[in-house]
């Protein structure tokens, strides 16, 4: 606050004068000090609540493996199928058991063969939801948002917004019931609109 | 630096503002009277800064309001202290608007030219207590849901249109979505808003007619700033220091279990300072609705009138002492009817139990919370969960019998009215002390206001046990207490208290003594008195609780008459091809009714959701929740 300095009483030389100058600085110092810790108190309280999901861990993603599927639900002739992750749900307070959470394109790698591969169908461009289309004499991923496209194994198409070709998650299979092979995934979410692949935490 | 400020003034002017605004002339120079409206300007500006940080935390639905209150309490870093601050600055905000209400009709500063001035501060008043009123519904728990409701019911009291104003406010015919919205929407949006454009007129029509100075000035003037603004700060800090403290002292602000309209609640009560009018419309009792119309509507509104008219009454002399006798006895009046309303309460037990059973729910909503909370609401949980239906089924049905309170009184009192025995302690040594002291054994706590008054066992204790050679003295009397504790659960843990462990099962198994008529372990038999082996345990309880009439327990009291009814207690299990009431509750919500006697049903065993409804709520590998935030609340 400068401006304060123009209507103090330094004109004047006298020894009283001064004191007063002293006393009218304290003052003005005192007053602004207080007046600061005044909103200080309520705001900094405020930013702590405000600031406070930096300080968890968010739920991009359940770091367990997921049974997703079985595997003679998956087209033998390596067509992707897509399928609905299911699992606990927590949304702040709200607890939702056995949600979806999420989905993930499956397909064998070969036709016929147990070599699974497993993408996770949300577009490493922006974010959007890639869907299998049906190119003609091929089928290819495309994102409806901008146009990303990506081959069966994954990869991009160019020319594509696309930074990096669509997230692999880690697929294994187990034993079931019946002698039915499982397909389990580690659903796991990535950050958008980098080359590099990271987990959201 | 000073030509870019150069440049701002320029173009801004900002530096005739900051003038205009800092060095207002004070005549008689800075006074502590004068800073009551600056600490109103300052909670408001408190008000504004919470009240948007919860506003981003906060939902505003039936079955998301109080979910996301609990979790800004909870779980939000910070958060239990910002609604803290919220909650206890809303009150300072009354208090502080009591005081300068007073000091300016004291002071006369309501009278010509600063009428209008007057009258957009008591329009500023009303909106204040609008927000307050509109604010304790929104955490959408017991307590604010039942006041709001009495609040809400008393506009249908409009004459003509009273039932549309009614659901207007409520945005239908019941409490629910739109209530939350529409009250939001008041608290968040409109008050604030017409809060803020009133407080610039009132401060710019206070600054056109300056400060109403304290007569006569003895001292040289001086300017708002800094020294008035020096004292205003200081006494912000105050005001701010009062609100922390509360603040850290209660935890945050308080939270009930959520509202559910179809659950008894009888603790009602308005926030303390509408207390006053609660208390108030006590006297209008017995006239009915014209009575409830005159106390709620017209007194208020006459009182309102005469605030209103005062700068015109203050005109001469006496009016002026007509208004300040007015406000003396307004606010008096307002004081002794709140201590009026107080004091009628701390001597009321029924509003005490009910106070303390809406703990007891409070305690149970936030332990149950941490598990999860359903999409349906917590309300949903609260109904349902086997948790819940225990402790309603203990707060409803047990306590319309048997009392659960400490010697000092607190706990769910019924005194003499109790027609079952004091359940608080039971399974401790000292339960077990009361009941062998021959002066309590037929008094209110044990047998006295039951059938078995005329038993064997308080004749035992009155009279066999008190024969000089009976052998039962004090020290046979703690021995048998800690050998009947140790059969609960309450092991002793020093070696004196070992030694007497023996002594105790060895009175207990002696067929001459209590084994006479109790079974304990080998020794006795059943059919004439509760087995006492295990008793207290949670196993015990399970089996009394379900079935008081199996020959385990008072099966004796009961097959020997049945027409007489001598044992009340209905089985609160299934209970096959029974002549008696049962109340056919799952084996589950039995257990929890016997870990809540057990003082155990808000503690986590292992086994805990073993069987639960819930599946388990297993967060740990997400992250979030997992390991709920200690609870600030829990802290009675």
């Amino acid at each position: 606050m400068t401006t304060s300095k123009s209507s103090g009483s330094s004109a004047s030389p006298s020894e009283a004068a001064e004191r007063d100058d002293r006393r009218g600085f304290l003052t003005k110092l005192l007053a602004a000090v207080f007046g600061a810790v005044l909103i200080t108190v309520p705001l900094v309280t405020g930013l702590m609540t405000f600031f406070s999901p930096l300080r968890r861990r968010g739920s991009g993603g359940s770091k367990d493996f997921i049974r997703v599927a079985f595997l003679d639900e998956i087209p033998l002739d390596g067509t992707p199928r897509r399928f609905q992750v299911i699992a606990d749900m927590w949304d702040k307070w709200t607890f939702s058991p056995q949600q979806p959470i999420g989905s993930v394109f499956l397909a064998r790698a070969e036709p016929s063969t147990d070599n699974l591969r497993c993408f996770n169908t949300i577009c490493p461009h922006a974010g959007c939801s890639v869907r299998l289309a049906d190119n003609g004499d091929q089928k290819e991923f495309k994102c409806p948002c901008h146009n990303s496209a990506f081959h069966l194994d994954g990869s991009v198409i160019q020319p594509t917004p696309s930074p990096r070709g669509l997230d692999t998650l880690e697929v294994e299979l187990r034993p079931g019931a019946n002698g039915r092979q499982e397909v389990w995934v580690r659903y796991e979410n990535f950050y958008t609109g980098k080359a590099e692949k990271v987990a959201k935490a | 630096m000073s030509k870019f400020t150069d440049w701002l003034d320029h173009r801004t002017g900002y530096r005739a503002l900051l003038h205009e605004a800092l060095y207002e002339n004070i005549p008689g120079g800075a006074r502590w009277r004068y800073v009551w409206g600056s600490t109103l300007v300052f909670a408001f500006t408190v008000q504004l800064i919470t009240g948007v940080f919860l506003w981003m935390a906060y939902s505003p639905s039936d079955n998301t309001a109080w979910e996301s209150v609990y979790y800004i309490q909870t779980q939000m870093e910070g958060g239990w202290l910002l609604r803290g601050i919220h909650h206890f600055m809303a009150q300072a905000m009354v208090v502080l608007l009591g005081l300068h209400l007073m000091q300016v009709v004291w002071d006369g500063a309501y009278k010509a030219p600063r009428e209008v001035n007057f009258w957009v501060g008591l329009i500023l008043m009303l909106i204040v207590l609008g927000l307050s009123l509109t604010g304790y519904l929104l955490p959408w728990d017991q307590k604010g849901y039942w006041a709001t409701a009495v609040a809400t019911n008393l506009s249908g009291l409009t004459p003509a249109v009273g039932p549309e104003v009614q659901t207007l406010v409520v945005g239908g015919e019941k409490y629910g979505h739109h209530t939350l919205t529409r009250f939001f929407a008041l608290h968040a949006g409109i008050l604030p808003g017409l809060l803020i454009a009133l407080l610039i007129v009132h401060l710019a029509v206070f600054r056109r007619h300056g400060l109403h100075a304290k007569q006569p000035i003895t001292r040289p003037d001086q300017s708002f700033w800094p020294d008035q603004v020096l004292k205003d700060a200081i006494a912000c800090l105050a005001v701010l220091a009062v609100v922390l403290a509360l603040s850290f002292y209660f935890k945050g602000a308080e939270l009930y279990a959520p509202a559910d309209g179809a659950k008894e609640y009888s603790a009602a009560r308005p926030e303390w300072y509408f207390l006053f009018l609660f208390q108030f419309l006590k006297l209008f009792e017995g006239y009915g609705e014209t009575g409830e119309f005159v106390g709620a509507i017209v007194v208020p509104g006459l009182v309102m009138l005469v605030l209103f008219l005062m700068p015109l009454t203050g005109r001469v002399k006496a009016g002026h002492y007509f208004n300040v006798a007015f406000i003396l006895v307004l606010l008096g009046g307002a004081g002794f009817l709140t201590y009026e309303a107080i004091k009628e309460d701390m001597g009321n037990q029924d509003y005490a139990n009910a106070v303390w059973v809406a703990h007891q729910n409070r305690d149970l909503a936030l332990h149950l919370a941490e598990e999860g909370i359903p999409a349906q609401g917590h309300r949903y949980q609260m109904r349902n969960h086997p948790k819940a239906v225990a402790l309603t089924t203990i707060t409803e049905t047990c306590f319309a019998c048997h009392g659960y309170s400490d010697s000092q009184g607190h706990g769910f009192v019924l005194g003499d009215r109790s027609a079952a025995p004091n359940l608080y302690g039971f399974g401790t040594r000292e339960w077990v002390k009361g009941l062998l002291d021959p002066n309590r054994v037929d008094g209110p706590d044990y047998f006295g206001n039951t059938a078995l008054k005329e038993g064997t066992m308080v004749s035992y204790v009155k009279e066999d046990m008190q024969a000089a050679d009976s052998g039962y003295t004090p020290e046979v009397i703690e021995q048998i207490a800690v050998a009947l504790a140790a059969e609960a659960g309450h092991e002793p843990e020093t070696q004196a208290d070992k030694e007497l462990l023996e002594k105790g099962r060895a009175i207990l198994s002696d067929e001459e003594k209590c084994a006479q008529c109790h079974k304990f372990h080998d020794a006795g038999s059943e059919g004439s008195a509760p087995d006492l082996t295990g008793w207290g345990s949670r196993e015990w309880l399970i089996g009394m609780i379900s079935n008081p009439n199996a020959e385990r327990f008072y099966g004796h009291v009961f097959s020997s008459d049945p027409s007489s009814n001598q044992q009340m207690m209905p089985a609160f299990g299934h209970v096959e091809g029974a002549d008696f009431p049962t109340e056919n509750l799952s084996p589950e919500v039995i257990g929890y009714m016997a870990d809540w006697l057990r003082g155990e049903l808000l503690k986590r065993p292992e086994k805990e959701s073993a069987g639960a409804a819930q599946p388990e709520a297993a967060p740990a590998a997400d992250g979030e929740n997992a390991a709920p935030a200690e609870d600030p609340t829990k802290a009675n």
